[in-house]
């Protein structure tokens, strides 16, 4: 399975896979370089300057993972999603199933 | 809490003409959503859950700041340097929620957390539960509401020597009138052009201080001259770990990292969730809501960062404050005391933006709780949308008198109660992370926890302590020591009690599709085909 | 109004367990009643559970506000330096929920479909 899997079909995206471990790396490393990184570059430190440079790459990372797989499950949810309303209003009311 | 004094600001015609004008703007952009706000339930709560990421993003940004933010972020940097920086890093639990947690409750629909409750687990505990968060939801913000607009006495007494009910009762009032209004859909719109506001504000404050203090090289040669050069470091540590309260161990930061980063995989681990979980649901889609919390979180951290310098800068000018009191004002005082006329005005709208972003979110939050779990599924079940819409104002309003009674009553206890918001933290921590990951983690185990919490937090903190038992432990230790009693209680209870009932934990597998150790739901929902595409939705 | 570090810490706990546990409450007459659809919502066991819960609540704020409101050092010498304070107000409290327990049972039956069980 490739890292930069463009292509989804909605059971696939709903199943939790390598790119959202790689999306969740990604991401704290991207929020870790930019809390040192931004601080560093207005202090014009050079380690500043890179880490800043380093956590705008993981953020590209980031998106390019994760977000074919994000519009696919979205769009196959919200097909779903009235449904699931209803349910949540009816159990709400305690009218579900097993309201409770 | 002492009080630092009270600085002479001059405010002159064309600072208040800014501060009237921008507060104008403010209310203005919160009211003209009345008519969107007044249609539903879900419309006075989550704005009809049709927003695009970057309306709830900057909600994010904007709930995360308050108005005590500043002077809690300048009390950490001032006092620790730049390795203080860590303590407010705990928002990156955003960077996972995102595609996690977040993911999971969005899919749950639940318009609270203590309906996820109810979805999540089964019978009379799923009840219990649902019943227990939202009355500690309710108070709690109303606490919160208290806690915030005490800042903003404080600050207000410091800059113009008014009483402090003042500040407390004057800036609050202001904000519940678009509020009571609209509703979520007045909280979010003004979120948006408040969360912008004072982040431009922020940074021209700070990098205004920075310049006052002779620019980055200033600052970096003048801490050199006093010997204070660590400072500049994000990574020095007092040791590996140790028994100090007043040091700052690896463990220290260790403790964070996971705490922040780990965090958010659960639902409740940090009382920022709660807000957040409002912002997540009124989300368009599963991938605006995704998106949402992570850009909030994100340019949370480039503010925390942009403080961080402009503090140091606050240090290098006056590095020899003593008191708390004095140093956490230190931001304020960067800009009160060097900006120019005009900018005060501005420097006070933001912070007024700051204030007001806040104290809506509390607002409309502790009402959500008070209005969907309390009143709508308890008391009036068939109760139709403009009774929901009524009572969500009525509820706005009990918070805001009841936030105005602790407020100015019982200052003490409201710091007190804050205080045990973060120990609360610690003992649920793992339990909040458990009940999303683990299928036989039931509705007795959280609800135990968070019973149990209460006792040992005070024993471990306050009592033991206090007979001499225990030592005043540094904060990982308690943190790791709370988290392991809490379980003696919890994991027992989850063990001698049955699990959820099995067909509710298939249907919320199905819906939620929750990651972790689910593998008994996951196995029967696959032999009975309800994980494709074509199975799930009844 | 300020109080004493400690005091507030519990003050200010209690007081939100408090609200929760209304909340508890809510959830479980809801369960009884609509779930179960009880005759009898709370089991004597329940009863008996609310009435220990509010009675040791009750004796506790009474205990910590006369610690507050006296210049003694410790619980057993501000409670003695006041009995008076303590006991007959107490007195008169017992006998107020007694009185209105006992119309409550008494008028209640008079209501059609409204007994002491709803």
């Amino acid at each position: 399975m490739s890292v930069f899997k463009t292509e989804w079909t909605a059971d696939d995206a709903d199943r939790w896979t390598i790119h959202d471990l790689l999306a969740c790396v990604f991401g704290v490393l991207a929020f870790f370089l930019v809390t040192v990184g931004l601080a560093g570059s207005i202090l014009l430190q050079p380690w500043g300057f890179v880490c800043l440079a380093l956590s705008m790459v993981f953020t590209w990372l980031t998106f390019k993972v994760i977000d074919p797989k994000l519009r696919t499950l979205s769009a196959a949810f919200e097909k779903k999603q009235a449904g699931y309303l209803e349910d949540m209003e009816r159990h709400n009311r305690w009218e579900g199933d097993d309201a409770g | 809490m002492d009080q630092a004094a009270a600085v002479s600001v001059v405010f002159t015609p064309l600072d208040w003409l800014w501060v009237i004008l921008l507060i104008s703007a403010m209310i203005a952009c919160g009211v003209v959503f009345y008519r969107l706000g007044k249609r539903s339930e879900a419309d006075f709560f989550l704005a009809g859950r049709g927003l695009p990421w970057w309306l709830p993003a900057t909600s994010v940004y904007a709930t995360h700041t308050a108005t005590d933010t500043p002077m809690w972020i300048c009390g950490t940097i001032y006092k620790w340097g730049m390795r203080g920086i860590w303590f407010p890093f705990f928002t990156a639990w955003t960077a996972i929620s995102a595609f996690v947690s977040t993911r999971i409750f969005r899919r749950s629909l639940a318009m609270s957390q203590a309906e996820w409750q109810n979805l999540r687990y089964s019978g009379l505990g799923a009840e219990l539960l649902r019943g227990w968060l939202a009355g500690w939801q309710t108070f709690m913000n109303m606490f919160v509401l208290a806690w915030v607009s005490a800042a903003m006495g404080k600050i207000c007494t410091y800059l113009f020597a008014w009483p402090n009910w003042i500040g407390v009762v004057a800036f609050t009032s202001i904000c519940a009138v678009y509020v009571l209004v609209a509703g979520y859909w007045g909280v979010i719109m003004a979120d948006f052009q408040q969360g912008v506001i004072s982040f431009l504000v922020i940074t021209l404050v700070s990098v205004w201080g920075i310049s006052v203090a002779g620019g980055p090289s200033g600052i970096v040669s003048r801490l050199g001259e006093i010997g204070e050069s660590a400072r500049l470091n994000p990574f020095h540590f007092d040791g590996f770990w140790g028994l100090d309260p007043n040091l700052f161990y690896t463990a220290d930061f260790v403790t964070l990292l996971i705490m922040s980063t780990l965090g958010g995989i659960g639902m409740g681990n940090f009382i920022d969730w709660y807000p957040e979980a409002q912002r997540i649901q009124s989300a368009r889609t599963i991938r605006d809501a995704s998106y949402s919390i992570w850009a909030g979180g994100f340019v949370t951290l480039i503010r925390n960062s942009v403080w961080a310098v402009a503090i140091l800068a606050f240090f290098v000018m006056y590095p020899a404050l003593e008191s708390e009191a004095q140093y956490e004002m230190g931001w304020f005082r960067l800009g009160f005391e060097h900006l120019p006329a005009g900018m005060i005005g501005v420097f006070f709208a933001g912070i007024i933006a700051i204030h007001l972003s806040t104290i809506s979110t509390h607002l409309n939050l502790g009402a959500l709780y008070a209005t969907r779990d309390l009143y709508h599924h308890y008391i009036n079940p068939e109760a139709s949308e403009a009774t929901l819409v009524r009572v969500g104002r009525i509820n706005t309003l009990l918070l805001l008198l009841g936030s105005f009674l602790l407020g100015l009553t019982m200052q003490s206890i409201t710091s007190w109660l804050i205080f045990a918001l973060w120990l609360q933290a610690a003992g649920i921590w793992i339990p909040s992370l458990l009940q999303v990951i683990w299928w036989r983690f039931n509705s007795w185990a959280y609800l135990s926890s968070w019973i149990a919490n209460l006792v040992m937090s005070w024993l471990v903190v306050w009592v033991l302590p206090a007979l001499g038992v225990l030592p005043e432990l540094p904060n990982w230790l308690n943190f790791w020591l709370l988290a392991g009693l809490v379980s003696l209680v919890y994991l027992p209870v989850c063990f001698f009690t049955k699990a959820d009932d099995r067909e509710h934990l298939l249907r919320y597998y199905v819906q939620a599709r929750p990651l972790g150790f689910w593998g008994p739901i996951h196995a029967e929902a696959e032999r009975r085909g309800l994980l494709t595409t074509q199975g799930g939705a009844s | 109004m300020q109080v004493d570090p400690a005091a507030g810490k519990i003050l200010g706990m209690l007081m939100a367990y408090a609200v929760s546990s209304l909340g508890l409450l809510l959830a479980y007459y809801n369960y009884r009643k609509r779930i179960l659809k009880a005759d009898r919502i709370f089991s004597p066991v329940a009863t008996a559970v609310i009435i220990g819960v509010i009675t040791v609540a009750v004796i506790g704020a009474v205990l910590t506000a006369a610690v507050a409101s006296s210049d003694a050092d410790g619980l057993w010498p501000a409670v003695t330096s006041n009995i008076v304070g303590l006991a007959l107000p107490a007195f008169i409290l017992l006998v107020s929920v007694v009185l209105t327990w006992a119309l409550f049972r008494h008028f209640s039956r008079r209501m059609p479909g409204a007994g002491p069980s709803d």
